[in-house]
């Protein structure tokens, strides 16, 4: 700790910091464990406690609820960890405009537990809804399976607060849903994994809770069955909220196959979707029907594919509609050819299929860099492109964790400069390892 | 009259041929104006055919330092086409080719000066739309839309522009071209395509869009409800929306609107109503019967006086076709109109459009009112004659006051139109500098010698 460092130290003695090597390591990521940690309890404290580091040239880390600190390349060294855990409060609700605004630290369930009250839902399913805080989920632009439905972040954060690099603090969008004033900063926000700034405040539109799920489940051997049950609803305008489709194919065997598709409608609905579904859907499919808290406990069961352990990898492959069973076809050969089990999870609606590996040999490295390459070739040919969402912590030095097409990456590295000229946000996870 | 700066013709020539260049007076004097108030002139206007044409076109200008203005069909509604500085205008008209439609990706991939409308229909021929459907969509590009990131009837529903790209093709000020996002629902680093919409050409050209698109809902109900009181229709709005239905449309026409269309479209709306609401619901045709009794239920409660339901795609069409052609028959009116786009959350509709009224009695001003009155936004169309300039200055403090009371109502200064060089001064009333100062940093970043738009948006 150099002397700059300490006297920031004692700038902020009164801000909640933390310096005991116990709370150090919960705020470890990968190997990285900050020198201090601080919980700002408000953003006004934050952008003070920012500009003092601004001021010292101290790299911060950003904590939410931490439950997507590995997500992404590895990050680089830095001194402390920002948590927003005592950015708890709720700005703003208003139940009669179906908005909401609430500070960053604000977990998604607490959210969710809060407006359910009222008969609202914020539409997003993300893994680990529980700790992840709505600032951590933004930044990172996680989304679940109702993102085929009501869109990502993008489609309904209207607008927020931030604190930039130099300790500036910043409001950008509103609370109307529409809003055309100026450039969308949301949207610059959304996905940018800290590198620009610290979010302190945002605002959603929300929607009425959702009253009845109609799920269709079909286990089917054969891809092509699945296939054509998806292409039923494909070029209709049902309310499918979410389809899903969970297989393993084990040395290029398809094992335990499941697609469900889930219609959100409402009460008075149910009876006239159930027949229209049995009209629909000509394969062996059996149907369900859930309150929409039920359901969305079997749907938080889908958390545990996200949960990564030290030994597996997991990809993210994001390709034309169309070409999601091309590519289940080319895992199966390749989990033949390489006699490896890959596990997967897709959300066929959007083009999206995250598949999982296993590394369980030690000298796996340069086979793991080799399937890359040609998986990003094959990829490429789709029109399409694959990142690692994450990966044990000593693989991370050899990968390009995302995939950036063509000539983009500048005008991003640009950005990060413009928004962040002295690197005080923490480097390493991001793309081009901004 | 500003002399054309030949030198630059000679240039565009070179690079577009010389038919594919306007440069007389006669010429620039069509081109410097668009749907708005404002007035610039260009110093010469370009048609190209083609993306190579243009990075040619934005590199030459920046060697020059001169400005590059992208113009669709220039039907926005904020100055954001206008050449306040001179400069070169490209313009689209040249470029209207739909290059792909895919329904198995869901996606259609045109070129900048598409009509909405033209790819509206030809996306019919496959049972798809293009959810965004700004009431200019006859004559309005898609990168226009894009530019401005526009909305319509059908965002309630469905969202604005911006939700429905994919991505985007765009040439940068210093000539080179740019791909972000594409076939796919989503890419990593910034969201540069978010960001790219709704920017009004401040960034760039854009020469390609990727836009998402949707099958058509199986079956419409369209009503058009009759209230005697302006604010029996807003709280309807509030109590629709506060009971969280969210109906395809939810549009609101107050009495001299109605007057208007009546008188020039011939269409047949109740002319003694306050004010009318023309809801539509879509869906599967055995869920629909049940919304429109709901809502029918809550604007009874509310005092509406006469509802009307479509009962085929003829009466539907006539609906929809006062309200689309409302704005156009305002025009008829007085030699001048002004349009507001303010926005406010949708609860505190009622009390905007009471204060709104009041302001205009306080200026004298001669209004009305269009809403996209589930979104909260709100149109009131001031009519005028700018050759009148005590009335001139009535009307340009009386629209300072109203973009100012939805700002305190906890709304914006605009929700679909866009800032361009109208509403730069109200910019203030929304953000601070440093705000202000975080937006600029974009457009460092992009355009840092200014070429692109210059005089948009920022105060």
């Amino acid at each position: 700790m150099d002397n700059s460092f300490t006297k920031l130290i004692d700038k902020l003695k009164n801000r909640n910091i933390y310096l005991d090597k116990n709370t150090l390591s919960r705020y470890t990521t990968g190997k990285v464990a900050p020198f201090a940690v601080i919980e700002p309890d408000s953003p006004q404290i934050m952008s003070e406690v920012m500009r003092e580091c601004y001021h010292h040239k101290t790299v911060v880390n950003i904590w939410g609820g931490g439950s997507h600190q590995n997500l992404g390349g590895q990050l680089q060294p830095y001194d402390i960890t920002l948590s927003t855990k005592c950015l708890n409060k709720v700005i703003d609700y208003e139940p009669d405009n179906l908005t909401l605004t609430v500070e960053s630290g604000n977990t998604l369930t607490g959210i969710q537990n809060r407006i359910k009250a009222d008969n609202l839902f914020l539409p997003m399913n993300p893994p680990f809804s529980l700790s992840a805080t709505v600032g951590g989920l933004a930044a990172s632009n996680k989304f679940g399976s109702f993102a085929q439905y009501y869109g990502t972040f993008r489609d309904f954060m209207l607008g927020g607060k931030a604190v930039l690099a130099d300790g500036q603090l910043i409001r950008f969008g509103g609370k109307t849903v529409k809003n055309v004033a100026g450039y969308d900063m949301t949207k610059l926000f959304i996905g940018s994994m800290g590198t620009i700034g610290l979010l302190t405040e945002l605002t959603f539109k929300l929607i009425p809770f959702p009253e009845k799920i109609l799920s269709v489940h079909l286990l089917a051997d054969n891809p092509d069955i699945l296939r054509s049950a998806l292409g039923k609803i494909k070029h209709t305008a049902y309310p499918v909220l979410s389809s899903v489709l969970f297989l393993d194919l084990e040395d290029g065997t398809v094992r335990n196959p499941a697609l469900n598709i889930d219609f959100q409608v409402r009460e008075k609905d149910v009876k006239n979707y159930q027949t229209e579904i049995n009209r629909i859907f000509t394969q062996d499919i059996t149907m369900s029907e859930n309150d929409f808290t039920e359901y969305n406990k079997r749907v938080k069961s889908y958390d545990a594919f996200f949960d990564i352990d030290d030994s597996e990898i997991l990809y993210e492959w994001i390709v034309p509609k169309s070409q999601i069973f091309g590519l289940l076809s080319y895992l199966q050969k390749e989990s033949e050819q390489l006699n490896r089990n890959i596990k997967v999870l897709s959300y066929p609606g959007m083009g999206i299929l995250y598949s999982k590996l296993t590394t369980d040999e030690k000298n796996d490295v340069s086979a793991l860099v080799t399937l890359l390459t040609a998986r990003r070739q094959y990829v490429k040919s789709l029109r399409g492109l694959i990142n690692i969402k994450q990966c044990p912590g000593q693989l991370k030095q050899h990968f390009d964790m995302w995939d950036m097409a063509g000539d983009q990456f500048k005008w991003h590295k640009r950005i990060k400069h413009e928004f962040d000229p002295t690197g005080i946000f923490a480097a390493g996870r991001f793309v081009g390892g901004i | 009259m500003r002399m054309a700066n030949m030198g630059l013709v000679k240039q565009c020539r070179k690079i577009c041929g010389k038919k594919n260049v306007l440069h007389r007076p006669i010429d620039l004097l069509l081109y410097e104006y668009d749907a708005s108030m404002e007035k610039g002139r260009p110093d010469v206007i370009v048609f190209p055919e083609n993306t190579a044409q243009i990075q040619e076109i934005v590199r030459m200008a920046s060697g020059m330092g001169v400005p590059v203005i992208a113009r669709g069909s220039a039907t926005n509604l904020c100055g954001g086409t206008v050449a306040f500085s001179g400069g070169i205008i490209i313009e689209f008209s040249r470029m209207k080719n739909i290059l792909e439609i895919n329904v198995e990706d869901q996606l259609a991939i045109v070129e900048p000066g598409v009509y909405n409308l033209d790819l509206q229909n030809a996306l019919a021929k496959y049972g798809y739309t293009f959810a965004p459907d700004p009431a200019s969509q006859k004559v309005s590009t898609l990168a226009g839309n894009a530019a401005m990131n526009a909305g319509g009837p059908h965002c309630l529903k469905y969202g604005v522009t911006v939700n429905h790209v994919l991505g985007l093709e765009m040439v940068l000020p210093n000539g080179e071209l740019l791909t972000i996002g594409g076939r796919v629902s989503t890419a990593p680093g910034y969201d540069l395509t978010g960001i790219m919409n709704g920017s009004e050409g401040t960034f760039g050209v854009i020469t390609k869009l990727y836009l998402k698109i949707i099958p058509i809902p199986e079956s419409l109900k369209t009503m058009l409800i009759s209230f005697t009181e302006i604010e029996h229709a807003a709280n309807s709005v509030s109590s629709i929306i506060a009971r969280g239905i969210i109906p395809a449309t939810l549009e609101y026409m107050d009495n001299l609107c109605i007057r208007t269309v009546v008188k020039s479209l011939k269409v047949d709306y109740p002319v003694d109503a306050a004010a009318v609401l023309i809801i539509e619901v879509d869906g599967p045709a055995f869920t629909l019967d049940e919304q429109v009794k709901e809502i029918e239920s809550i604007c009874k409660e509310n005092g509406a006086t006469d509802i009307r339901l479509a009962t085929d795609d003829n009466e539907r069409n006539t609906l929809w076709t006062g309200r689309r052609g409302a704005l156009g028959a305002m025009t008829r009116l007085k030699p001048s109109i002004v349009v507001f786009d303010g926005t406010v959350p949708r609860n505190r509709l009622p009390e905007a459009l009471q204060r709104i009224d009041e302001i205009s009695k306080k200026f004298n001003l001669q209004y009305g009112t269009l809403l996209h009155a589930g979104d909260g936004n709100i149109h009131p169309i001031i009519v005028y004659d700018e050759r009148n300039s005590e009335e001139t200055n009535r009307v340009n403090i009386g629209c300072q006051e109203i973009m100012k009371l939805c700002v305190e109502l906890g709304g914006t200064i605009t929700g679909e139109h866009g800032v361009g060089r109208e509403k730069i001064q109200a910019m203030k009333y929304l953000f601070n500098p440093e705000d202000l100062h975080a937006m600029k940093k974009l457009k460092t970043v992009f355009d840092p010698g200014n070429i692109c738009n210059p005089g948009k948006i920022f105060p």
